[in-house]
């Protein structure tokens, strides 16, 4: 016994979910693909979304607290609920792997917007599906074969466009990324490997631009600034009589700023920094997290000005090293 | 629990110690242990971790803040009884309960002396726990000697010795850089522990004369500084290896940091 719903009712199923989320699906945005609150099914296409849909929850800029005359205004919690329609196996992986580090020690700002949450996957298969879903839809012939993930997923498949059909329910289909399947031995490859003229050599060709860390799922490094706001009672000392806001922006280990203090950078160099990427993804991840700090997406490839292949400097290290 | 939201300090006491630092002693009291440190700033301009510089326990707590930036100049235009805002204490601090018996040599330089001086009055509290105690501190100028003071009270129960890099005609102790005055007359190694906090480049000179003279590895500690957004492991620009200085830190033994690699 399985659900299905019929693609021709996609669209009332969108209808009916708007009714208590905001709905987010991919959709083609400035040349190419984001996931943004949708109103219709027709905008939706599958591609993988530049940035992760993970960063919903987890904005570029996130408002910790406001603040005028010496108080502080937290930010108030969005009314609806999110839903994300459309994501892929990786970003439910990495959803799931994100859960983990918003946990410790718990993100308020995260959860406010996660808790509440609805996710349904999509996909032609469900391959190296390991992460915690709500709904999958695994597309088949005129329909969408249901996979429930979740009570949530369930209760809401109890609306009449999910028809209950005689069919199996098909297999998820497992075929781990051959890098990480030792885990412990690319870790201690990396480690080997730091005074290796590898790094040199890709610190050649990275432009140090970061890009790598805002197209990842599992990156989540992050600055905070404050803004004041522009205000003739603006004071010199204290702020006992003005107002601004703190914030939480996205940062990037690759910058030259990452990691310096008022007179000392601890990496100045670039092949430090670019060390230190992989490093935390396969050394300190694992350590922490208990599983590496990549979920195979290869967006970081895919959105390299300068071509860099994550995948094949592992090979390399792990050629070297092992 | 939201740890990004700080709370409300009152400035009791505001102390020049040097040309560009300032001693501010906050209240109410704070519960922490020595080498721990705040996230201390102000609404609209950012925040900047310290380290406590004044001893557990009391009604107040002291921050040595040095000009160094955009956030320590503004805490400076700070005023008595002007409101500063603050999340922590953060970090491990000392591992206070393997320094019982133990000889202890702190050695510090420039504003280092701050990070350290909530341990030295804990050891001042609690000499009887503690052996020989000994303060090498080094300064570029006469005019960076912080504490001064204080410093002739800690002549008390510790022997304090001070070099001067670049002192003035009228300078009549030592001269010279830190690690002149650790030698096999000054320093015992015996059933002894070094606590250091200063410059990365002084802790290099340092430590390397340390496991010269024959310290152990695991007998020097070091207070870490870094750049710190969270506080409490998430941001990643205090990582050093698999630690992060502000979490399973700012205190670590040179065994420990010589692990994390990348240091």
């Amino acid at each position: 016994m399985a659900k299905i719903l019929a693609k021709k009712d996609i669209g009332k199923f969108i209808k009916f979910l708007k009714r208590k989320y905001r709905v987010f699906a991919p959709v083609k945005k400035g040349g190419g693909v984001l996931f943004s609150e949708i109103d219709s099914v027709n905008k939706i296409i599958t591609n993988l979304s530049m940035i992760p849909p993970i960063k919903i929850f987890y904005p570029a800029i996130q408002e910790l607290f406001s603040f005028k005359k010496n108080k502080i205004n937290q930010s108030k919690k969005l009314n609806k609920p999110i839903a994300l329609l459309g994501l892929n196996s990786f970003d439910i992986n990495a959803l799931s792997v994100f859960d983990k580090i918003m946990s410790r020690p718990r993100d308020k700002y995260y959860w406010q917007n996660r808790n509440n949450s609805l996710i349904i996957g999509f996909g032609e298969k469900r391959v190296n599906l390991i992460g915690e879903y709500d709904l999958f839809f695994q597309e088949r012939v005129g329909s969408f074969q249901v996979v429930i993930g979740s009570h949530l997923g369930k209760d809401i498949s109890k609306n009449n466009l999910f028809i209950n059909v005689a069919d199996e329910l098909k297999k998820s289909i497992f075929s781990p990324d051959p890098l990480f399947l030792n885990v412990k031995k690319l870790s201690s490859a990396i480690v080997a490997s730091y005074n290796d003229e590898i790094w040199d050599d890709l610190a050649k060709i990275c432009f140090g631009c970061g890009n790598c860390v805002y197209v990842c799922p599992l990156c989540y490094c992050f600055d905070v600034k404050d803004e004041i706001n522009l205000d003739k009672n603006l004071s010199v000392g204290n702020c006992s009589r003005c107002s601004g806001k703190r914030s939480r922006y996205w940062d990037s280990c690759f910058l030259a700023h990452f990691f310096e203090v008022s007179g000392h950078n601890f990496k100045p160099k670039l092949r430090d920094r670019i060390y230190n990427w992989y490093y935390h993804k396969f050394v300190r991840f694992p350590e922490e997290f208990g599983t590496v700090g990549c979920v195979s997406c290869e967006r970081c490839i895919k959105y390299c000005p300068a071509k860099i292949n994550y995948r094949e400097v592992l090979e390399k290290i792990l050629k070297k090293y092992e | 629990m939201n740890n990004y939201v700080p709370q409300q300090f009152v400035i009791l006491r505001i102390k020049d110690i040097s040309a560009d630092t300032k001693l501010f002693t906050i209240k109410p009291g704070l519960k922490f242990d020595p080498g721990q440190f705040v996230l201390v700033g102000n609404l609209g301009f950012g925040e900047a971790p310290i380290s406590i510089t004044s001893t557990p326990g009391k009604n107040y707590f002291d921050l040595a803040i040095r000009i160094v930036g955009k956030v320590t100049k503004k805490l400076h235009e700070l005023r008595t009884n002007d409101i500063i805002y603050i999340r922590g204490p953060y970090g491990n601090g000392f591992p206070i309960d393997k320094f019982k018996g133990k000889n202890i040599l702190i050695i510090t330089g420039g504003c280092g002396l701050a990070g350290l001086r909530s341990i030295i009055y804990y050891i001042k509290e609690n000499s009887s726990n503690f052996g020989n105690i000994q303060i090498f501190y080094g300064t570029k100028t006469t005019e960076d000697i912080l504490f001064k003071d204080e410093i002739k009270l800690w002549r008390k129960f510790a022997e304090v010795l001070i070099t001067i890099e670049k002192p003035t005609k009228s300078w009549r102790g030592n001269t010279g850089l830190i690690t002149n005055l650790i030698t096999t007359t000054t320093i015992n190694t015996v059933n002894s522990l070094a606590l250091l906090c200063g410059p990365p480049i002084m802790f290099a000179k340092v430590s390397e004369k340390l496991l010269k003279l024959g310290f152990a590895k695991d007998n020097i500690y070091a207070s870490l500084e870094r750049n710190m957004r969270c506080g409490v492991g998430v941001c990643q620009h205090c990582t050093c290896g698999e630690k992060y200085v502000c979490k399973d830190g700012p205190v670590f033994n040179l065994d420990e940091i010589e692990k994390m690699g990348d240091f």
